[in-house]
């Protein structure tokens, strides 16, 4: 087994309390490879088609990569997924700070949670000794108060507690799962799996570094990002994330008003500059991180923000803010805290809040209906209001933690129309009409519409040097939706995946070549961009087959109406991709990727290249039945 | 003539000397190119650019007192 792993997986059954240790091979660590490749892996051999994503026989599963918990920037992730109960399609999400590492270093690459406990409970990894403790004195409590308990009960402040909030235990299907109270497994409701297992927290403290093959190297890229980040990643430092709302502002594509406009009036008022002028207080970091590009924010009456649960990043400035054409910064702040504090998506939460509002203008949605709000856009104290209602589901908040697709049901009346998902996950603050490969990105998510496991069209019109080794040598427009657009898709989308394998952050600017010497130094494995390229492939090919098994589609891969109609002002006023020519590129892509051009099923020739003819038989077997 | 320049974007360090912002003096024909070219910007870290809340291109011919905003490529958030 190749240095960087510990070579074992815990199991936890919490129905009948078994815990078990398991040591796959070193074939199998080099094929799948850790995070996303060995969700994707344990989901597509273990979970039966069909089950409920609500239920015990859904699977939770954290896991690290074979960097997590090296002491070089970036490491500090890993990933969770399961079954999503918001789309019903694969789910996996992935964040920084210090749980991952510290899982390593108790002994294990990866936590497989089955069944659902019988009353609330929290998991207690120390080392060897893993137990199954009582959490009722936990449930119904914000994330701090539990992060805090946790620590003072096992006595250990060294403690690092990953947990669904209040909002995972009322089984809102964006709940999401946070670690350390700052950092958030953001994406596709596994706060939610989580609450629907009784399960409020695991705590892990660890005592055993992390072993690698080739310490001398490995300290050298170390000190290679401690020493050149001021230069290459000083943006980052400054602003974090929240740098890119005014950019995407001038470029006319920062979502604003649920996605109807591209240019929001209050821009700079909820910018990163002016952020870091009034109520910026501190930045943050991950495990082994200089760069610190978290923000901690604070702030007096009316909304006595809380610094403990951190600050804003862009997705949450825009999701919150000009989503819901919110320009009040402290309101958008405080909203932060709460999805902190409740445990929501960020993301999910503010589209769905944005989409409640223009049913609400468009006469879809009642005051009566608000209970008395009047849920316009614009309105902040309304949205931070919101946030609670639909992490306890009171009120309005009940639909709308359903998600907006659900809801959009519900309300009817056209209402499907102004809902901003694909496959039923609200779109993160990117928009196709801007970036247009990206919107193809979100058609063929396996988790549904996400930015992180996709590619930026705008970053490749000045700059390609990133693509060099895949042989992408020039500069692409943003709007350009050609077959070399689509290869350029699908090798960036299989790099973020393999990202997410390794476990390495996308903000810290490692080149490809630098990932492989990491990779090469932390394993021992003689690899190259090629294979590691291969790795993500597979994850993604797994994701795609456990979704055809579920029963979706190609028609599933498909991008929202809004998307196909232009802005009216702004810098791409009247620019707009059509359908027909998404739907081209996306049959382009499938075979480009080795899927048949019109149903989108991988071939079996593609499955046998990635080594995973085993899936091919599994969705035969589902699929073909019969027929 | 006098022009001032403002750069946005998480490349930070756009103006050389690792400004963010800065005033700088230009011969009376000059244009956005020349005004980025003086401040040490390197053009293939620039995206767009607007003077006067228009968006402009780099030919545009600048006058007196103008502020130019310079936002780069960005990735993803």
């Amino acid at each position: 087994m190749g240095k960087g792993y510990t070579g074992r997986i815990l199991r936890v059954n919490l129905s009948n309390g078994n815990i078990s240790v398991e040591t796959p091979s070193d074939t199998w660590y080099r094929t799948y490879f850790g995070g996303t490749g060995t969700i994707a892996y344990y989901l597509m051999k273990e979970l039966e088609p069909g089950i409920d994503p609500l239920g015990p026989e859904n699977k939770l599963i954290f896991a690290t990569g074979p960097v997590t918990g090296v002491p070089i920037a970036g490491s500090g992730r890993n990933s969770v997924g399961g079954k999503s109960p918001l789309t019903g399609a694969i789910g996996f999400t992935e964040a920084g700070g210090f749980w991952g590492p510290e899982l390593k270093r108790a002994g294990y690459d990866a936590l497989i949670i089955e069944g659902k406990a019988s009353k609330p409970s929290y998991i207690s990894i120390i080392d060897d000794k893993v137990e199954i403790r009582d959490a009722s004195q936990y449930w119904g409590k914000l994330a701090g108060d539990v992060e805090d308990g946790i620590k003072a009960e096992l006595g250990d402040k060294g403690t690092r507690v990953t947990q669904c909030g209040i909002a995972g235990e009322n089984l809102v299907r964006f709940a999401c799962i946070t670690n350390d109270l700052t950092h958030f497994y953001g994406r596709t409701g596994m706060g939610a799996v989580m609450g629907s297992k009784n399960l409020r927290a695991v705590a892990v403290r660890g005592h055993t570094p992390v072993e690698v093959a080739d310490k001398a190297k490995v300290s050298e890229i170390a000190k290679f990002m401690v020493e050149k980040w001021p230069e290459i990643a000083g943006g980052m430092h400054e602003y974090g994330t929240t740098g890119t709302i005014v950019n995407l502002n001038a470029a006319g594509g920062l979502p604003t008003r649920n996605f109807t406009q591209g240019v929001f009036e209050g821009a700079e008022d909820i910018s990163g500059q002016t952020m870091n002028k009034t109520i910026l207080i501190d930045r943050d970091s991950c495990f082994a991180c200089p760069i610190q590009c978290k923000r901690v924010v604070k702030t007096g009456a009316p909304y006595n923000v809380d610094p403990k649960y951190g600050g804003p990043e862009y997705e949450t400035l825009g999701s919150l803010g000009s989503t819901c054409g919110v320009k009040d910064l402290e309101a958008v702040c405080k909203g932060n805290e709460l999805v902190a504090a409740y445990v929501l998506d960020s993301i999910s939460t503010g589209v769905t809040i944005g989409f409640a509002m223009e049913c609400y203008e468009k006469g879809l949605l009642t005051k009566e209906q608000t209970g008395g709000v009047d849920l316009k856009f614009g309105n902040g104290p309304a949205m931070v209001d919101l946030i609670t209602k639909i992490a306890k589901r009171e009120g309005l908040g009940a639909l709308l933690a359903e998600g907006s697709a659900r809801a959009a049901a519900k309300i009817g009346n056209g209402a499907e129309k102004l809902n901003v998902t694909v496959k039923g996950q609200e779109a993160p603050m990117h928009d196709p009409r801007l970036k247009m490969g990206l919107g193809v990105g979100y058609m063929l998510s396996p988790t549904g519409a996400d930015h992180c496991h996709n590619i930026h069209d705008t970053g490749y019109e000045k700059r390609v040097d990133g693509l060099g080794p895949w042989g992408f040598v020039e500069t692409i427009k943003a709007t350009d939706l050609s077959t070399k657009k689509m290869a350029i898709l699908k090798v960036g989308t299989e790099w973020k995946i393999f990202d997410n394998c390794a476990q390495l952050c996308q903000f810290v600017p490692w080149s490809p070549d630098q990932v492989v010497d990491i990779v090469k130094a932390v394993t021992g494995w003689n690899t190259s961009v090629y294979e590691l390229t291969k790795v993500g492939e597979r994850a993604y090919n797994l994701a795609r087959l456990f979704n055809l098994r579920e029963g979706f589609t190609e028609r599933d891969d498909a991008l929202t109406k809004k998307f196909f109609t232009p802005f009216k002002e702004g810098a791409i006023a009247g620019v707009a991709p059509t359908p027909q020519e998404v739907d081209r590129a996306k049959r382009d892509f499938y075979e480009l990727a080795g899927w048949d051009r019109w149903t989108g099923v991988p071939k079996r020739w593609k499955l046998e290249e990635l080594n995973i003819g085993w899936a091919g038989d599994e969705y035969d077997r589902v699929n073909c039945a019969g027929g | 003539m006098r022009i001032k320049i403002k750069a946005f974007g998480t490349t930070y360090h756009l103006m050389r000397g690792g400004r963010e912002s800065g005033e700088f003096e230009l011969p009376p024909d000059a244009t956005v190119e020349d005004a980025l070219q003086v401040a040490g910007i390197d053009l293939q870290d620039v995206w767009i650019t607007s003077v006067g809340g228009q968006q402009v291109k780099l030919d545009h011919l600048l006058k007196e007192g103008d502020e130019i905003l310079v936002f780069s490529p960005v990735g993803g958030g």
